[in-house]
């Protein structure tokens, strides 16, 4: 392996775009792509933010990708943190290599990020699937005597539709019957009321991501907070040219970027935005408009993306975090998502564990919410759980 | 889930796992853990299980279909620390529950329940040798009922040199050094001018390859201190014919063998379940090295593997220079516990501490120290031993 590289110019890390995707394809995380990443970076990265990619090659071929970026606080002494791009609104991020490679590829990223200067106090591998190996893959690649602590701050539900291994009316038929009924009963309404969906291609891209960050604004209005909301115009800027890149994809690899909407009489009632690599699609979020709540729009817009990923031969839809009940009703299994840091041992520990204890409380009044408080009370309590650091 | 409540059984009778075999074992094959099958697992239980220890097996149905299994034992440990643990450690590593694909949370869940109602009530439950991939330590902690969670640490992880098997075995030769190629093809004529061929064990010679393999591997280890493989005496050939009977036929228990003459001069046992094959343990006789007979077969063995359609070979704990020529990849194995917050978990803290701490000395070691350096203590200790 001839080592790692780290790369601080977006032009430099640009060129590595094609490479970088071929691993995040074959490692099937839509999230951790150049597309998602460079866009979220582009478009909504902070603006004292300093990029900090770490690229492992081996004979020249890219075999590992590390896309981190440095975010230090104003205040002198600050904690200097390195985090993924777009972490702050992905659903999952890793770091991505060559499948067998992880582990060669940690140490290598371990060393690089112990070399850093300034030091990294906190290293941010989040969110992540919980099987993921790199916080203990880079935790042990670290050098020096003391190897640093993983502290696991969260860890949410994701549920996962299984869509390998046979047909949608197969898959249909292990519902519940009452699910199915339901599903179906969605379905003819929303025809009777001359409902429409399609996915949005090239030429309607702009518009229909105005539509959805226009039906999520609008549906957390009321409802509390959002971290979409919060993203401002930034978001469809980021969105756009996220889009514009995965629906410009090579042959074979078109259709990553699945934005779904319905529409009643021609007007949009729901957008759903997923992403798909390897025949992995997650889900990214949805907005509908409440009006139409009689229709389920959200639970019409998932069934219309396991047909879709049926249709494509995908493998399995992740319908983002959280273990809410009518995701459940689609779901085959749960692989959770786990939010983990990895703070270096050295001189400024217990400064930062101060730094940032109002994000290790909120972690345990989460962890403990969920497991002392029923599910209607933890729904009730959810807008303001919510608004904790994450 | 869309799915009906889990229903929970656990077993504590060896002779109620038997029924469980094909449902097990389709298991064993969808998570690729060859050290989980039925057949492996009952013959280590009945023939290499210390004899206090008793099955606890956790079994998580769902409408009757079997999902999720998770074969532990139970064993008094020191100064009355109820310990459960997965079988066979000793022998090699991968260990892990089984759970249908993408059920393991649930499964982890159903599992946590059932032994945090077992009884005797664990104190600790080990979860050694397992892919640190997956889940099962945090799942467990995290679903285990009650306010206060296990305590969970993962205090060892041990690198295992992997072969991703893609493309052809052409391919992954040439990936090699031209030397490695140059040598695989010398030793190779070398061994076919000496009257030696490699061969695959088969149902009929069975006995005969066990037998061969752990004398080759006891002709090697009696000079080089202890080996689990040695321990359990004739045990350990019985609980290898009994799981090769099973085995062999379906080729997921494989004895490689090199011949000069009839006469066995290496010898090595793999196991496979649904793409993956893993090096159990080997033994060759030091008199014929010149041959490179572990060379040649673990060579022979890859290009069988690739032949059967197989995805990547395990080729078991131990960064040696002899298991990197043939990697290209790495799948280390990590050690955890689960202590669990009861009465008697400081008790149970002060006995594993020692456990923790002398793992953690060893990892200190490696970090800090050299190769050669490593190697110097290790050779102490064997004397030590003797």
């Amino acid at each position: 392996m001839s080592g790692a590289e780290t790369i601080d110019e977006l032009g430099a890390l640009e060129e590595l775009a094609p490479a970088w995707d071929a691993l995040a394809v074959v490692r099937a995380q839509p999230m951790s792509g150049p597309a998602w990443m460079l866009a979220w970076w582009r478009h909504l990265a902070p603006a004292d933010a300093a990029l900090r990619a770490i690229a492992v090659r081996e004979g020249g071929e890219l075999i590992g990708i590390a896309p981190f970026y440095r975010e230090r606080g104003r205040r002198r002494g600050a904690t200097v943190r390195y985090r993924l791009l777009a972490d702050e609104l992905s659903t999952s991020a890793v770091p991505l290599a060559a499948p067998g490679r992880e582990w060669e590829v940690a140490r290598a990223l371990a060393r690089a990020l112990a070399a850093e200067r300034p030091r990294p106090d906190i290293v941010a591998l989040e969110p992540a699937p919980l099987a993921s190996p790199w916080p203990l893959a880079v935790r042990e690649g670290w050098p020096g005597g003391l190897r640093p602590l993983i502290v696991r701050h969260d860890l949410q539900s994701a549920p996962v539709v299984l869509l390998g291994g046979g047909s949608f009316e197969e898959w249909m038929a292990r519902r519940k019957g009452k699910f199915r009924a339901s599903l179906r009963r969605l379905a003819r309404m929303f025809d009777e009321e001359g409902g429409t969906s399609r996915l949005s291609d090239g030429r309607s891209l702009s518009e229909d991501i105005g539509v959805f960050v226009r039906l999520h604004g609008e549906r957390w209005r009321e409802r509390g907070h959002s971290r979409l909301a919060t993203l401002g115009e930034g978001l469809g800027e980021m969105l756009a040219d996220a889009g514009a890149a995965l629906l410009e994809g090579r042959e074979g690899e078109r259709g990553r970027f699945r934005l779904r909407l319905l529409e009643i009489g021609g007007a949009p009632v729901c957008a759903d935005l997923s992403l798909a690599a390897g025949g992995h699609i997650v889900g990214f979020n949805a907005g509908w408009d409440e009006r139409y709540s009689r229709l389920s729009p959200a639970q019409l817009a998932i069934l219309q993306g396991v047909q879709e990923g049926f249709r494509r031969g995908d493998e399995r839809l992740q319908l983002g975090w959280g273990g809410q009940a009518y995701k459940l009703r689609f779901a085959d299994g749960d692989e959770p998502i786990a939010w983990n840091l990895l703070l270096p041992v050295r001189g400024r520990l217990a400064l930062t564990f101060a730094a940032n204890a109002p994000l290790l409380a909120g972690a345990r009044v989460r962890g403990a919410g969920r497991r002392l408080l029923s599910e209607e009370r933890l729904a009730r309590l959810r807008p303001l759980v919510e608004r904790l650091p994450r | 889930m869309s799915s009906g409540a889990l229903e929970v059984e656990l077993i504590d009778e060896l002779g109620a796992l038997a029924g469980l075999r094909p449902e097990w074992d389709g298991l064993a094959v969808a998570d690729a853990l060859p050290l989980m099958a039925p057949d492996w697992v009952i013959a280590w239980l009945e023939h290499l299980a210390p004899a206090d220890a008793v099955p606890r097996v956790v079994c998580v149905r769902e409408r009757g279909a079997l999902i999720g299994l998770a074969p532990f034992y139970v064993r008094e440990g020191r100064r009355g620390r109820i310990d459960y643990r997965l079988p066979g450690i000793e022998l090699a590593a991968r260990l892990a529950p089984l759970a249908a694909p993408g059920r393991e949370w649930e499964v982890a869940g159903a599992i946590a329940g059932a032994l945090a109602g077992a009884s005797p009530r664990p104190d600790l439950v080990a979860l050694e040798g397992m892919p640190p991939e997956s889940c099962w330590l945090a799942a467990l902690r995290e679903l285990w009922p009650g306010r206060v969670r296990p305590f969970a640490r993962t205090y060892h992880v041990h690198g295992c040199p992997t072969v991703t098997l893609a493309g052809t075995y052409e391919s992954w030769l040439s990936s090699r050094g031209a030397s490695f190629r140059k040598n695989l093809r010398r030793r190779g004529r070398m061994l076919e001018a000496e009257g030696g061929a490699l061969r695959l064990g088969t149902p009929e010679t069975l006995e005969a390859d066990v037998a061969s393999l752990l004398e080759l591997h006891a002709g090697r280890w009696r000079e080089r201190g202890e080996s689990s493989l040695l321990t359990p005496g004739e045990r350990m050939p019985a609980m290898l014919i009994q799981a090769g009977r099973a085995l062999t036929p379906s080729g997921r228990f494989r004895v490689w063998l090199a011949e000069v003459e009839g006469r066995p001069i290496w010898a090595n046992l793999f196991l496979s379940a649904g793409g993956e094959l893993l090096a159990v343990n080997s033994g060759w006789d030091e008199e014929y090295a010149r041959l490179s007979p572990p060379l040649l077969g673990m060579a022979r063995a890859i290009e069988d593997a690739y032949a059967r359609g197989e995805r990547r070979l395990d080729i078991g704990i131990g960064d040696d220079s002899f298991k990197l020529q043939f990697a290209n990849g790495n799948a280390p194995v990590a050690w955890g516990i689960l202590a669990v917050a009861n009465r008697r978990l400081a008790a149970t803290a002060a006995r594993t501490a020692p456990m923790l701490a002398s793992g953690a000395v060893r990892d200190a070691a490696k970090r800090t120290l050299t190769p050669e350096q490593i190697e110097r203590l290790r050779g102490a200790r064997r004397k030590l031993a003797r």
